[in-house]
C-alpha cells in the first residue's frame, strides 16, 4: 500500500515544483536546469522505492505514475477551470513585434534565450517576429510577419 | 493533399486503438488497486497461540519483495513459569534473508532439525518476553516458505503459530 501512496505523493510533489520553478526550466538544459532534473530523479527513486528491487515494486510504481498521468491529463481536458493550475496559460513574449520585458523577466528569461530559440527556428531576425509565446510546456511558438 | 500525408487515413484504426489503450490502461489500473490492498505485502499482520502457560504473539509481513527491510517481532507473556524458553523458527525465517539484528540477543542459538533455536533466560508468570527481529529480503530469495513459530522450555513445546511467507519477484 505504501508504494502506491508514496508514489501519489511524490507525483504531486513534483507537479507543484514544475509549476512553481517555471516553463522556462521544463525545456531548456542549461547546467542549473539539469542538476535540478537529474537530482530530482535521483532521490524520488529513493523516495519512492526505498529499499525494494522486485518487479512487483517496479512495476506497481510505474503503473500508479503512468495512472496518475492519465488522470491529471483527464482532469486537465474535462475541467477547464483546473488547466492554468495543471498546466498554466501561454504568455506572450512578443506582440505585434514588441518584445515584452516585464513578461520576460517574469519567467526570467533573456532577450538572448529569445534569439537562441529564433535561431533554432531557423528565424534570421527577431524583426522578423510578429508574436513569440512561451507555450506550456516550456518551448517558444514564434509566429513571423509572414504568416500573417 | 501533399505527398507528406499519402497512406494516413484520418479515420483508420482510430476506434480499435482507443479500445485497446483503454482496456490496457484498465487492466493495468488494477494493479495499484491490488497493491492498495496490501495484495502485494509489506503490511504486518498479527497471529496468536494461547494456552494456560502462555500466551505467544507473533507480528510479521505475510508477503514480502525483494530488497525490503521489515521487522518481526514476538512477544511472549508467561502465565506458568517456563524455565529453559526457546524460540524454535521456521526455515523462512533465515533462508535468503539478511538478519540486521535480534533483540535481545538470545543467550545461545542452536540448529534442531533444520530449524534455529533460540534460547532465553527464565520466564516467571507474569514475565513479558518481546524479542525484535530485523531483516531485509535478499532479491534472489523468491518463494513461498514456511515462517512458522515454536515456544519450547527446554525440549518440550509450549506454544505454536503456524505461519508461512511468501517473497514476490
Amino acid at each position: 500500500m505504501d508504494l502506491v501512496l508514496r508514489t501519489i505523493f511524490v507525483f504531486l510533489l513534483i507537479l507543484v515544483l514544475t509549476r512553481a520553478v517555471g516553463r522556462r526550466e521544463l525545456s531548456s538544459m542549461e547546467p542549473f536546469d539539469l542538476i535540478l532534473l537529474v537530482v530530482i530523479g535521483d532521490l524520488v527513486q529513493q523516495g519512492v522505492t526505498q529499499s525494494d528491487y522486485s518487479l512487483t515494486g517496479t512495476t506497481t510504481v510505474i503503473v500508479t505514475m503512468a495512472a496518475l498521468v492519465v488522470f491529471t491529463a483527464w482532469l486537465s481536458y474535462r475541467f477547464t477551470r483546473l488547466r492554468p493550475v495543471l498546466e498554466g496559460h501561454p504568455t506572450l513574449l512578443i506582440a505585434d513585434g514588441e518584445v515584452l520585458q516585464r513578461n520576460l523577466r517574469r519567467q526570467r528569461m533573456t532577450l538572448e534565450e529569445v534569439r537562441a530559440e529564433a535561431r533554432l527556428q531557423s528565424i534570421g531576425s527577431l524583426g522578423d517576429v510578429r508574436y513569440a509565446v512561451l507555450e506550456t510546456n516550456g518551448h517558444i511558438s514564434f509566429i513571423t510577419s509572414g504568416k500573417g | 493533399m501533399s505527398e507528406l500525408f499519402t497512406g494516413i487515413d484520418a479515420d483508420r484504426g482510430q476506434r480499435t486503438g482507443l479500445i485497446a489503450r483503454r482496456v490496457t490502461l484498465s487492466l493495468l489500473a488494477v494493479i495499484p488497486l491490488l497493491a492498495l490492498l496490501d495484495v502485494f505485502g509489506q503490511k504486518p499482520l498479527s497471529s496468536q497461540a494461547a494456552n494456560p502457560r502462555v500466551r505467544m504473539t507473533l507480528s510479521a509481513p505475510e508477503t514480502l519483495r525483494g530488497g525490503l527491510l521489515f521487522q518481526s517481532r514476538i512477544e511472549i507473556h508467561a502465565l506458568d513459569r517456563i524455565a529453559h524458553p526457546r524460540l524454535v523458527l521456521d526455515e523462512g525465517w533465515m533462508e535468503g534473508m539478511q538478519v540486521n539484528s535480534i533483540e535481545p540477543q538470545p543467550g545461545d542459538e542452536e540448529s534442531r532439525d533444520g530449524r534455529v533455536v533460540l534460547s532465553y533466560t527464565t520466564l516467571e508468570a507474569g514475565d513479558v518476553l518481546k524479542v525484535w527481529l530485523q531483516f531485509q529480503v535478499n532479491p534472489t530469495d523468491v518463494g513461498h516458505r514456511r515462517y512458522g513459530l515454536e515456544l519450547d522450555d527446554d525440549m518440550q513445546p509450549v506454544a505454536h503459530i503456524a505461519r508461512h511467507i511468501t517473497i514476490l519477484p
